[in-house]
């Protein structure tokens, strides 16, 4: 169907030659081996998985990694957030292994694969002051970007409960012994700054991605629709990313807590469930992003929050 | 260098960051090397770059936020066909280490001088965030790529690359009897061809016998003749030898990782100062009597090959005999019966 679409807009650019402006979704860098004539071929993301944290955003990285025509970079790489300065420091991020995509030029003729990572802190990060729509957009204007959302209020009690466990990366920065509802009365306020809590105004993340992107480059999915129909949902994106159709049903199983999960790979959802947060902080927490679902629901008539 | 960073008055933590990397900078040479160096990324140049140095990239939401990445402690550096990629899935799992397999830096790398970011802020190298994170979290990079073991870029031997990035590196090097090595090579080829990853029709073509007698009577001008040079082992490791000592190296082999496994992840935890760590709770045994990683994919489930002839097999013997015996002399303590 629409696969064709890809391969025909591959654009083939020589490492020495290649300068930021020319780059773009799909973008092609042949790097040279050395010997006269032969190149190692890395992808331009086609499209990237902004966001949000805590939403769900590894269970679909790993979802869509096991799709034959894309391949996915595991972790996080916080480029386009961190970047100090993108003209120059484009090729640490193109000529990464995980986005070498083939080794001979008749291979990549025939191959229709396009590379895509997660980083959830694209979604809401500002660059030394720059939204990082804004930066993406210098290297992949025609790209496209998925958001998956939840609740808010499940959304923060999520990251709450990430902020008290030690990361491989980062130690815990809120005292495991520490009860939400204490934490709220710390520090939860209208004007509050805190990530845990500005992450859920989606809206006016949204909103900055927008100014950068048209409507139709973004697409926005739901982890509470990833829980109960993921097929559906996995077709919904595959028709976003105008990918040939590949059936999950065949990889998945269902957990008696309800969630679906790949066979034969890790999934959070076979993680203990926490307990649940109380009635008190939920209702905080609802009233605080109201205003913020009402104008996510402005910007996206078209959609249906579940919740 | 004792800094106890545990506090809870925002903007220390911004000073002691701060003093820390201007001390570091300063003051490198005097380091204990167990002790993590870190240099900032606006500082950071190749020569400054060692085992286990971190740069530090400065994050975007204020001065007091950095992440950090470890240049590799040490590589899986071949060779091809020796059980590589297990070694590279074990070593994975030990709760010290990060690793990437099949960068292809060094062998590739046109300007080491200006490219030298692409390799070091591979995301998975990035080990940390958060300064009191990374002094307590010990953990360690490598990367595996086979192709470093017998490469040359720009006509230099690949050590001399990695020597200038990674001069007090460790080297991990698998080998194998390099008649089944060269065997399996083969065989690699013949798949990869079929399922046009490559494209070597050559291989098809020829039987093993076919393409060793090719390569025996042409040598150099050989299709064939990658698949069994790589087999001189000795050779190749003098050349390593040239850029790094002897004591910068653990050579292995896969009889030993396939019949005494955890002998071999012992001496190679010792061998990189690393905590010990047991593999035996993750690990189940094949039906062929190897050990693998429970939960992952391994060639050790793979079915055997159709066996060589007897006369191929004693060409190859013949063939190799002066090269394995080059390289006993050269490894003292290896043991092999080949």
């Amino acid at each position: 169907m629409l696969s064709s679409d890809f391969h025909d807009k591959k654009k083939v650019i020589h490492f020495q030659q290649a300068t930021l402006d020319q780059l773009d979704a799909g973008t092609v860098i042949a790097y040279p081996k050395g010997k006269s004539g032969e190149y190692r071929y890395y992808a331009v993301p086609g499209f990237l998985i902004i966001g949000v944290a805590k939403g769900g955003t590894r269970e679909l990285l790993n979802w869509l990694g096991r799709h034959p025509n894309l391949q996915a970079m595991s972790k996080e790489v916080n480029f386009f957030d961190d970047v100090i300065n993108i003209e120059q420091e484009w090729q640490r991020y193109v000529l990464n292994p995980h986005f070498l995509v083939s080794k001979s030029r008749e291979h990549l003729e025939k191959l229709q694969k396009q590379t895509f990572e997660k980083t959830p802190a694209y979604f809401h990060k500002q660059n030394r002051g720059q939204p990082v729509p804004a930066i993406v957009k210098k290297m992949m204007p025609s790209g496209k970007f998925i958001a998956i959302l939840r609740n808010p209020a499940d959304r923060a009690y999520s990251a709450f409960q990430m902020g008290k466990r030690a990361l491989r990366i980062r130690a815990p920065s809120i005292d495991p012994s520490t009860d939400f509802d204490d934490y709220l009365d710390k520090n939860f306020g209208a004007d509050t700054d805190s990530t845990m809590f500005k992450v859920g105004k989606y809206a006016q993340h949204l909103n900055n991605w927008l100014k950068c992107f048209s409507r139709d480059q973004l697409l926005v999915v739901f982890s509470e629709d990833f829980k109960k129909k993921p097929f559906e949902l996995m077709a919904k994106v595959q028709s976003f990313l105008q990918i040939p159709f590949f059936d999950y049903a065949p990889l998945a199983k269902q957990l008696p807590n309800g969630f679906w999960v790949l066979q034969g790979q890790g999934s959070k959802a076979y993680h203990p469930a926490y307990e649940p947060m109380s009635d008190m902080a939920r209702s905080r927490l609802n009233e605080y992003y109201a205003p913020w679902n009402e104008q996510l629901r402005q910007l996206f008539p078209d959609i249906t929050l579940p919740w | 260098m004792e800094y106890k960073t545990k506090t809870d008055v925002p903007g220390t933590c911004f000073f002691l960051v701060n003093q820390f990397h201007n001390v570091t900078n300063i003051h490198k040479d005097k380091m204990n090397c167990k002790k993590r160096q870190i240099v900032n990324y606006a500082d950071a140049s190749l020569d400054k770059l060692d085992a286990g140095v971190c740069v530090a990239y400065p994050r975007t939401t204020g001065q007091q936020y950095w992440r950090y990445y470890a240049v590799p402690d040490f590589f899986i550096a071949g060779v091809m066909k020796c059980g590589t990629m297990e070694l590279h899935n074990w070593l994975l799992q030990h709760p010290n280490l990060c690793g990437i397999s099949r960068p292809d830096f060094f062998n590739r790398t046109l300007n080491i001088e200006e490219e030298w970011p692409c390799y070091v802020f591979d995301p998975l190298f990035g080990i940390s965030e958060d300064l009191e994170h990374l002094n307590r979290c010990d953990l360690h990079t490598f990367e595996r790529t086979p192709n470093y073991f017998a490469a040359q870029n720009q006509g230099i031997h690949v050590a001399g690359f990695i020597h200038k990035m990674v001069p007090s590196g460790k080297f991990l090097i698998l080998i194998r009897n390099p008649t089944e090595r060269a065997y399996s090579h083969y065989q690699m080829k013949q798949r990869q061809t079929s399922s046009n990853k490559i494209n070597a029709p050559e291989c098809l073509e020829y039987s093993f016998s076919d393409a060793l007698t090719d390569y025996l009577e042409k040598k150099q001008n050989s299709i064939f003749s990658r698949i069994f040079t790589l087999g001189h082992y000795a050779d190749y490791l003098e050349n390593w030898f040239q850029y790094f000592s002897k004591s910068q190296f653990l050579i292995l082999t896969l009889d030993e990782f396939k019949h005494t496994p955890f002998v071999m992840m012992e001496k190679i935890q010792q061998f990189l100062n690393l905590p010990y760590f047991d593999y035996r709770p993750l690990l189940q045994q094949t039906q062929r009597g190897f050990w693998a990683l429970k939960g992952q994919s391994s060639k050790a489930y793979d079915k055997l090959y159709e066996q060589k002839s007897e006369e191929t097999r004693q060409q190859m013997t013949d063939y190799y005999k002066l090269s394995n015996n080059k390289i006993i002399r050269l490894v003292h303590e290896l043991n092999v019966d080949w």
